[in-house]
């Protein structure tokens, strides 16, 4: 894959899960969660959004190589997410996948 | 409770300008439609560049409101989602920093649909200009203002063409040049402008067409982020906990599902833009028809028709 295609199935993951977890059935799940939980899927909200707006800003020739570099862990936390967001199963196992995910982004772009 | 206080106080003051920004590009294209009916008599060569620059700026106005929609929506869903996601956040500083590099961002994306908005008027205008130039007894002068019009509408497609917006590269979806011929036209002034600079203005109208199929499938994410939220604040929770439901809820409910639907179907920018290029190379061509500037017209009320069912939807943009 090149680099200009994993940058855009990464923001089309993000933007997938931004989607998913402002949704209804998102929403009722975590209030059905225990509060550490919650708070922690009210955080995991704000770190997509953030880095699906940081990341669409990005110019590709600056980040292609770093993008090259993560292409693997890039993949597979995305296709681990998509599964759990296909499932929402249980909000501990999305929330992880979302973490897992966005730390390899935060590895390519700086994020708070 | 402070969410609903925005929402009424926006409600009252935002649809007057947006009203008459709509009722000025129905006006523009009455005005298009006429031009039409004209086009049978003599002057028929400066009825099709007049329609042609008619469309045009009918395609600019309705296609600003597009980008107008679509940096509110940017910034509707950012913020929705700050709110809901605020506990998230345990300390001040963690907030401050959040919101501010949210702000950074939102702003290099306004700036980028700015410029592409910059880059269809001088369009408009360039098209303006041939109208001017296909009267046999237009100006010298206007071949030279013909191509400072290109020379800043070339000026600004380079950062666009270049820009990302949702991840993907508006350059990488420019569609194929079209192949054309200019044809032999009575006034020269205008013949000289095509052969000088049509080709230039294709890959210009091209870069349009590029810039909305990005723009459209980030302003569905962005919309659809806003319209679930809003679903969720303003027909489930109360539904589910509300000891009584307020009057409106059942209009309001209505409201967002269709909204819905037509967030999922706002491609009609990228169609127009699309009409606009096939009718220009006609018109160079000398073979602009009727059902041509009919086709534009169409994708441009279609255009509309979507921004009036997300914005009815959408009272606190």
């Amino acid at each position: 894959m090149d680099s200009a295609q994993i940058y855009s199935s990464t923001l089309e993951q993000l933007n997938k899960t931004v989607v998913r977890l402002t949704s209804p059935e998102w929403d009722a799940k975590v209030q059905a969660a225990p509060p550490e939980q919650r708070q922690n899927a009210l955080a995991e909200l704000l770190r997509v959004q953030h880095a699906r707006l940081v990341l669409a800003n990005e110019e590709l020739q600056d980040i292609a190589d770093k993008l090259k570099a993560n292409e693997q862990s890039l993949l597979d936390g995305q296709k681990a997410l998509q599964a759990e967001l296909d499932k929402l199963a249980s909000v501990g196992a999305v929330l992880n996948a979302i973490t897992s995910l966005v730390n390899v982004v935060a590895r390519i772009i700086p994020l708070i | 409770m402070a969410n609903s206080h925005r929402i009424e106080w926006i409600r009252t003051s935002a649809p007057t300008c947006r009203r008459s920004r709509l009722c000025s590009v129905f006006s523009a294209l009455i005005l298009a439609g006429l031009l039409q009916i004209m086009s049978g008599c003599a002057a028929a060569r400066l009825t099709q560049f007049h329609n042609f620059a008619q469309a045009g700026t009918a395609y600019t106005k309705a296609s600003q409101a597009v980008l107008d929609e679509a940096g509110t929506a940017a910034i509707e869903a950012d913020s929705l989602i700050a709110q809901k996601g605020r506990d998230g956040l345990r300390t001040p500083e963690e907030r401050r920093q959040y919101i501010n590099e949210n702000n950074q961002e939102l702003r290099k994306r306004l700036a980028l649909l700015g410029d592409i908005g910059r880059h269809g008027r001088l369009l408009q205008s360039y098209f303006e200009t041939l109208a001017a130039l296909a009267d046999p007894k237009a100006p010298a002068t206007l071949g030279t203002a013909a191509q400072g019009v290109f020379d800043s509408i070339g000026g600004l497609s380079p950062a666009i063409k270049n820009a990302s917006l949702g991840g993907v590269k508006i350059g990488d979806h420019l569609p194929q040049a079209t192949n054309f011929v200019v044809q032999v036209f009575k006034a020269k002034a205008l013949e000289n402008e095509l052969k000088a600079r049509s080709k230039g203005i294709e890959r210009e109208i091209a870069l349009q067409e590029a810039a909305f199929t990005v723009i459209t499938s980030t302003l569905e994410t962005d919309l659809t982020v806003q319209l679930q939220l809003e679903e969720t604040d303003e027909v489930i929770e109360p539904f589910a906990v509300a000891k009584e439901l307020p009057k409106s809820w059942s209009a309001r409910r209505e409201e967002i599902l269709r909204a819905r639907v037509a967030a999922a179907s706002s491609r009609s920018a990228q169609e127009a833009a699309a009409k606009l290029r096939e009718s220009f190379v006609a018109l160079v061509e000398n073979r602009l028809s009727e059902p041509s500037i009919a086709e534009i017209i169409a994708a441009i009320n279609s255009m509309l028709n979507s921004l009036e069912a997300i914005k009815k939807a959408t009272p606190t943009q």
